[in-house]
């Protein structure tokens, strides 16, 4: 019994106000309480956080340093920051739930908004989604900047992904601005198509999250298409950063995630043939649907099914030639017919001409295992863009949805027989200037009698006058 | 990442249909009762021409290290198979072609391999017929190999897990943390705060691992704030949500979430199995 005691007093024996008895049976207490499994395997550890919980242990562990040190990088006032944000995060995304009263003044609701609810069931077919309960959001908040708007057609274009804040970019067809300058030109001196038409022809809004603010895009100019097509650059997420990267982007990025949607949006917004016809206005390139009573389906399970609906937009930046300066001006050459692009072009127009089996297409019907129904055109057809990963097409019936996801970045047209895409090559510096040339300034100079020589060079000897240094010291050391 | 978990990555905005959840889900408890595994995950789907392919992974019961085994189907079938053996020379040959995927396992790579085939058998009975030791058939090199390795040097890259979520035993085991609490919002901010789950490359990290003896908890992995060049994760944590998603660049289309001070953390890849080779003019 006494070997006993005595052990017993060992164990009890206090260092720093801690005993290994107490801490034992701390351990054990928290093994019976928590049950573990494999207890033997983690004792060390639960005998550790038994340790650095322990209100007797005096020394902090590693472990509480470490987290003390990242939370005093973060001050309290930068906490209490963070914290706002997210709870104007959360408020902002549960105001779009409030049904306004009816004493209010609400504006209509735009008429073809989106039932993004329904798009988006079908949109999950295709593996792409924002989730059903942004989504249901989304469609509360797009239905309030439609009022207010006064946009039609308003669709949830897709999600631009960027590397601090992700973009929810929004579709609409809205009246020219009144303070629109008319005859706009871009530093390469083609005209910016007016809202309305061409490249322009639809306006987007973009927001961080639904409930959030929606930010109106400018405008898309041909120069910024032109150069969006030759730089290759993540998004950041705010709008009124600078974009790097050569040739230098005319714009901030607000004016870059607008030239890439134009680009997505002319290269990826896709339906089954069938849904949309040319109006009748032969001048006119503009497209209407087709009445349900002359719509005829035609089969979408093959990428012959397929047309654009957007315009493609041509070399110039734009979709169509520049127009004519003035009325009378009928020397100026005539334009480029191929400058003048067609809509519902089908989208086996996009293989390159060299390889015409590079279908940057995919086009499936699903579900892949057999549509339930007999009938064919009950299944759901989804076409996805190889070119742009992240932009899809989901139909069904006379329904179709449209959706973009990702960084806003194309793959590059496949290459060769391994279909590997081609490498981003960025654009070269200009060439170096040439050196000034007396005979060539002389010869443009000559044609207006003018002659120049170069002077020969002025010499001036600073030492002139003065003794020479060396013969000075020379003297001194003397 | 556990399919239940998969709408935590909407933020992604890809996600897996109903059929390739619903064929996923059966597909995948199937392999793990054949095999005894003790837990079976989604690792993501490579977008092909033809068919997507999806897959998973799981871990054998006395797995030691992040031995991960993986497994793939078409969205045709989804009966999840086996990766094919790797040798040196099908991942030579599979180094050389970056394209696409056509989503057909079985496609013969490359057009005359076929021929040549038929060539070399009548050899090979020759041999047999001498009594020299009958080689195997030779086994043809199709998508499945390219497949295998390029979702292996994925996951290689791409696999990670926040810092203390697993621990090692004192016996060298990798286990699971029971009593891992989650990051905190500035934790998660932190690239240091991820690791990747492999064999870890630096080499300190693996001479700390081959040691004899206990070791420290979490410095056994390397962390991906290492990784070259820098800002090739994208780490952004929303407090607002309650999540941290980290993606990585170098491969657009990976993404992770980890619902902070919580154990739940996953990641997927969607896109199309090829890495951002212009990732320098990007940054």
């Amino acid at each position: 019994m006494a070997d006993f005691e005595a052990a017993k007093a060992f164990l009890q024996t206090k260092e720093d106000g801690v005993s290994l008895f107490d801490h034992l049976t701390e351990v054990l207490l928290k093994v019976i309480t928590e049950h573990p499994e494999n207890a033997v395997e983690h004792f060390e550890r639960i005998s550790a956080a038994v340790k650095s919980s322990s209100m007797l242990d005096h020394k902090p562990s590693a472990g509480a340093a470490v987290a003390a040190a990242a939370a005093g990088a973060r001050g309290e006032a930068e906490e209490a920051d963070v914290r706002e944000a997210a709870l104007k995060r959360v408020a902002d995304a549960l105001a779009v739930f409030r049904t306004p009263n009816e004493d209010d003044d609400v504006p209509e609701v735009g008429e073809g908004l989106q039932d993004v609810a329904d798009a988006s069931n079908y949109l999950e077919w295709a593996g792409v989604g924002l989730g059903r309960t942004e989504m249901f959001r989304l469609h509360l908040s797009l239905r309030e900047l439609s009022a207010k708007q006064s946009a039609r057609d308003m669709r949830v274009w897709g999600r631009l992904h960027g590397l601090e804040a992700d973009y929810i970019v929004a579709e609409g067809k809205i009246d020219p601005p009144e303070d629109e300058a008319e005859d706009e030109k871009d530093a390469l001196g083609n005209a910016v198509e007016p809202t309305g038409t061409g490249a322009n022809t639809c306006t987007y809004w973009v927001c961080s999250h639904a409930g959030a603010e929606w930010h109106r895009l400018p405008r898309v100019t041909p120069h910024q298409i032109v150069v969006a097509r030759r730089i290759k650059r993540f998004l950041t997420g705010k709008l009124d950063a600078p974009v790097a990267g050569h040739p230098p982007f005319p714009g901030e990025e607000r004016s870059l995630v607008r030239a890439q949607i134009a680009r997505i949006s002319a290269e990826t917004v896709v339906c089954p043939a069938g849904h949309f016809k040319r109006v009748e206005d032969e001048e006119s390139r503009d497209v209407e649907p087709v009445p349900d009573d002359e719509y005829a389906a035609e089969d979408p399970t093959a990428p012959e099914g397929w047309v654009h609906i957007a315009l493609p937009i041509n070399a110039l930046g734009r979709t169509a030639p520049n127009p004519k300066e003035d009325e009378g001006d009928e020397e100026g050459e005539e334009p480029d017919p191929e400058l003048l692009t067609e809509p519902l072009k089908p989208i086996t127009d996009d293989a390159p001409p060299d390889a015409e089996d590079a279908l940057p297409w995919t086009v499936r019907p699903c579900p892949v295992a057999g549509i339930p129904s007999a009938e064919p055109a009950a299944g759901l057809v989804l076409a996805k863009s190889l070119r742009w990963p992240g932009a899809v097409a989901v139909a069904r019936g006379r329904r179709f949805a449209n959706l973009y996801v990702g960084y806003g970045v194309e793959s590059g047209t496949p290459e060769g027989a391994d279909l590997a895409p081609a490498a981003f090559q960025p654009a070269t510096p200009g060439p170096v200037q040439s050196e000034f040339s007396m005979e060539a300034f002389n010869a443009a100079a000559a044609e207006n009698g003018a002659k120049f020589e170069e002077q020969p060079d002025v010499i001036v000897d600073p030492d002139e006058g003065k003794p020479a240094e060396g013969e000075e010291d020379a003297e001194e050391d003397e | 990442m556990d399919l239940r978990h998969l709408d935590d990555l909407a933020v992604s905005g890809f996600t897996l249909s109903v059929e390739e959840r619903a064929g996923l889900e059966s597909g995948m408890r199937k392999r793990q009762l054949e095999e005894g595994l003790a837990s079976i995950r989604f690792w993501g789907r490579i977008t092909a021409a033809e068919a997507d392919y999806l897959v998973a992974y799981g871990f054998p019961p006395s797995a030691e290290y992040p031995k991960k085994q993986f497994y793939f189907c078409t969205t045709k079938s989804f009966e999840l198979q086996a990766f094919p053996d790797l040798t040196d020379e099908f991942s030579g040959k599979c180094d050389k072609l970056t394209g696409t995927l056509r989503g057909d396992p079985g496609l013969v790579v490359g057009g005359d391999d076929e021929e040549e085939e038929e060539e070399e058998e009548p050899e090979e009975e020759e041999e047999g017929e001498e009594g020299a030791p009958r080689r195997p058939k030779k086994v043809k090199f199709i998508e499945a190999h390219r497949l295998a390795h390029r979702v292996l040097a994925m996951d290689s890259d791409l696999s990670i897990v926040p810092r203390g979520a697993f621990v090692i035993t004192p016996t060298h085991y990798l286990a699971p943390n029971p009593s891992f609490a989650g990051l905190s919002a500035t934790e998660a901010a932190s690239a240091a705060s991820y690791l990747h789950f492999r064999r870890p490359v630096a080499e300190e990290r693996r001479s700390v691992l081959d040691r004899e003896g206990a070791l420290r908890d979490v410095d056994f992995l390397d962390p991906v704030s290492e990784d070259e060049p820098s800002g090739v994760w994208s780490i952004r944590v929303d407090e607002g949500e309650g999540t941290a998603l980290v993606r990585s660049l170098r491969w657009p289309g990976y993404f992770f979430v980890h619902r902070l001070g919580t154990q739940s953390f996953g990641g997927a890849y969607f896109g199309n199995g090829l890495p951002n080779r212009d990732l320098a003019f990007m940054l």
